[in-house]
């Protein structure tokens, strides 16, 4: 390519005939830039006698170049061109007779405005909202199904989900409940040592745990590990129209996929969360030891008496929402997921936000009417 | 070729017009498919063909019009006349759509366990024979991901024959299969059709098993968003008045 500048007028020309490479358009490109800023050059002359043939290249290398000189308000001229396929070209990717390049001729932007987007996003939650009661009609009609039907009820599949929801969770949940123990009575004996009464940091764990940490780390736990799972399992089997074949063969997705893995999340999880409670005292214990002014049976007696049974009761109470809740919204999640590998990771991440809304949610709601409910029943809390 | 012109008319579509919300793919459809009869739904990429089948088999409710299974209107069923509707007919997906979960054969006992009250062994040995029919004998204990293609469309095949349906859908049979294995599948098709009594109806590019295997033809088009041509396919190769459907259906021919 040779460049040179007369009366204020750029000319390229001497390009060579099969096009160009992307480096040497680039080579090229930088040439130009520099003498479209250096010079006051008006215009533009691209002499092309000698192209005979365009690659796409090529086609990048003009576009950039009229990109160039819109901003810089540069007109060019294309002369000697032999291919009338590529003066149609040239007029298809935005250059008009006058010299002029468009930009915008073939670039459309979206503009996104809250305002204009309300309706669709209000009719759009009504519609999930009418999809979601629709699922859980489904749900809870298979399960008034298994209580006249128990003999339907697969085992198999509920200790399949039990083993790997509940039974491999152990581990994990020991350990995050330890440390969240550990955590809080090192937070708490510091404070509670100021006024002498670094005792009663066993109350603080024992409560702090059975009644808010324990089901709440548990809940966490399960949602990383089984709610995303069902949602992704779901998600995958109904982009493999796994779930459509179970539709026309006059089969409940609802009942077969939704309702066993349920059942199994809300027995393992208040297991779970004894668990937890348990490791979270232990945890408490370990640290409380070494830095307080007390003994193991002291600190164990002191528990004992902090805890009444209905504090285990809210804490299996809690897992057990918690579980429903969990499998629901990743059961759910799964059977919205678009058909492709992008709309199961969706369905997953939606899955776990939307899990830990509820479930803090449905804590809060516990927390604040469980001591009247239980009252109603005679139970002192 | 089974002459099936004075059979009963078992699946009956009455002005039907399928889309999604807004946007209509295909309008006032009108055709009929007659009992052991092997029913080949046609068209260019993206003219609506797999959603055609799946209106057909209850998957998604259309914009207008009916569709009758065995005289029953399948638009206006409730959920438990659609699910009775449906273990009436047996579906061939294109994937195969096995539970990836299940052996093959506890994929075959899946609707066997749902719907009959017999015992673990008889489901166990049905299943068996349904494997076997389909030429899968042996393959009773492998999982879906440790069979090739073809076979996990064998056995897709095997499990919709399940309950014994008298009618049979498939979604693009042949697609991903090489030409021998295409060919055997056709070839399974026509005995099937012949021993079961079935009557199929089949959603294919594949023009080979159009002409060996097909007795009716309806041919779907984007443009008019409606059928163009319906026949016996191999009358409308040579003498369909509509230039295009002489050249698509001449297609075969050139691949020598």
């Amino acid at each position: 390519m040779k460049l040179e500048i007369q009366n204020s007028e750029l000319m390229l020309y001497d390009f060579s005939g099969k096009g160009m490479s992307f480096i040497e358009m680039q080579k090229c490109y930088d040439d130009i830039q520099r003498a479209v800023t250096k010079s006051s050059a008006k215009s533009l002359s691209f002499n092309l006698d000698n192209i005979e043939s365009t690659n796409y290249s090529f086609l990048a290398f003009i576009i950039s170049i009229g990109e160039l000189c819109q901003a810089k308000k540069v007109r060019i001229a294309f002369t000697n061109i032999k291919d009338e396929k590529f003066s149609d070209e040239l007029k298809n990717i935005g250059f008009d007779l006058s010299g002029n390049y468009k930009a915008e001729s073939f670039r459309e932007e979206k503009y996104f405005s809250l305002v204009q987007n309300m309706d669709k996003t209000v009719i759009s939650f009504f519609e999930n909202f009418k999809k979601f009661i629709g699922f859980l009609g489904e749900v809870i009609e298979s399960v008034f199904y298994y209580i006249i039907h128990p003999r339907k009820i697969d085992i198999k599949e509920i200790t399949y989900y039990m083993d790997k929801s509940g039974a491999d969770a152990i581990p994990i949940v020991f350990l995050i409940c330890f440390l969240v123990g550990l955590i809080l009575a090192f937070q708490g004996i510091v404070q509670m040592a100021k006024f002498g009464l670094s005792v009663y940091v066993a109350d603080l764990v024992a409560l702090g745990m059975i009644r808010e940490m324990g089901p709440l780390m548990v809940a966490v736990i399960c949602i990383g590990r089984a709610g995303s799972a069902y949602a992704a399992e779901l998600g995958t089997m109904n982009s493999a129209e796994e779930i459509d074949a179970m539709v026309t063969m006059g089969l409940k997705p609802a009942r077969s996929l939704v309702l066993p893995k349920i059942i199994a999340l809300s027995f393992v999880v208040p297991m779970l969360v004894m668990i937890g409670d348990l490791a979270g005292v232990l945890g408490g214990m370990a640290i409380s030891l070494p830095m307080g002014d007390f003994t193991l049976i002291q600190y164990w007696n002191r528990t004992v008496a902090s805890v009444i049974p209905a504090n285990l009761l809210e804490s299996l109470i809690k897992g057990f929402i918690f579980a429903i809740i969990i499998a629901i919204v990743g059961c759910y999640r799964g059977f919205e997921a678009d058909k492709d590998a992008k709309g199961v990771g969706k369905a997953t991440t939606s899955s776990v936000v939307t899990s830990i809304v509820f479930v803090i949610l449905a804590d809060f709601f516990v927390t604040i009417t469980l001591p009247q409910l239980l009252g109603l029943f005679g139970i002192s809390y | 070729m089974k002459n099936t012109e004075n059979s009963k008319i078992v699946i009956e579509v009455k002005d039907l017009t399928i889309g999604y919300d807004d946007f209509v793919v295909l309008t006032d459809l009108n055709f009929s498919i007659r009992q052991g009869e092997i029913f080949i739904i046609l068209g260019g990429s993206g003219c609506g063909k797999s959603t055609v089948l799946k209106h057909l088999i209850g998957l998604y409710d259309p914009l207008k019009g009916d569709i009758l299974i065995k005289g029953k209107s399948m638009v206006d069923a409730s959920e438990t006349e659609k699910s009775a509707l449906c273990r009436e007919f047996g579906v061939l997906y294109q994937s195969g759509a096995l539970f990836s979960s299940l052996t093959l054969e506890e994929n075959i006992a899946v609707p066997l366990k749902e719907f009959t009250d017999l015992s673990d062994n008889v489901i166990n040995s049905v299943a068996k024979l349904k494997l076997s029919l389909v030429g899968l004998k042996g393959y009773e204990k492998f999982f879906p991901s440790e069979i090739s293609g073809g076979m996990k469309k064998r056995a897709g095949l095997a499990r919709a024959l399940a309950l014994d349906p008298e009618i049979l859908f498939f979604d693009e049979p042949s697609a991903g299969l090489d030409p021998i294995s295409s060919a055997e599948l056709d070839k399974l098709i026509l005995e099937l059709r012949d021993t079961l009594g079935c009557t199929m109806v089949i959603v294919t590019h594949e023009l080979d098993s159009i002409f060996s295997i097909g007795d009716n033809v309806i041919i779907l088009d984007k443009k008019i968003k409606g059928i163009i041509e319906s026949g016996d396919p191999k009358y409308l190769k040579d003498n369909s008045k509509n230039e295009w459907v002489r050249e698509f259906l001449n297609r075969s021919n050139m691949r020598g």
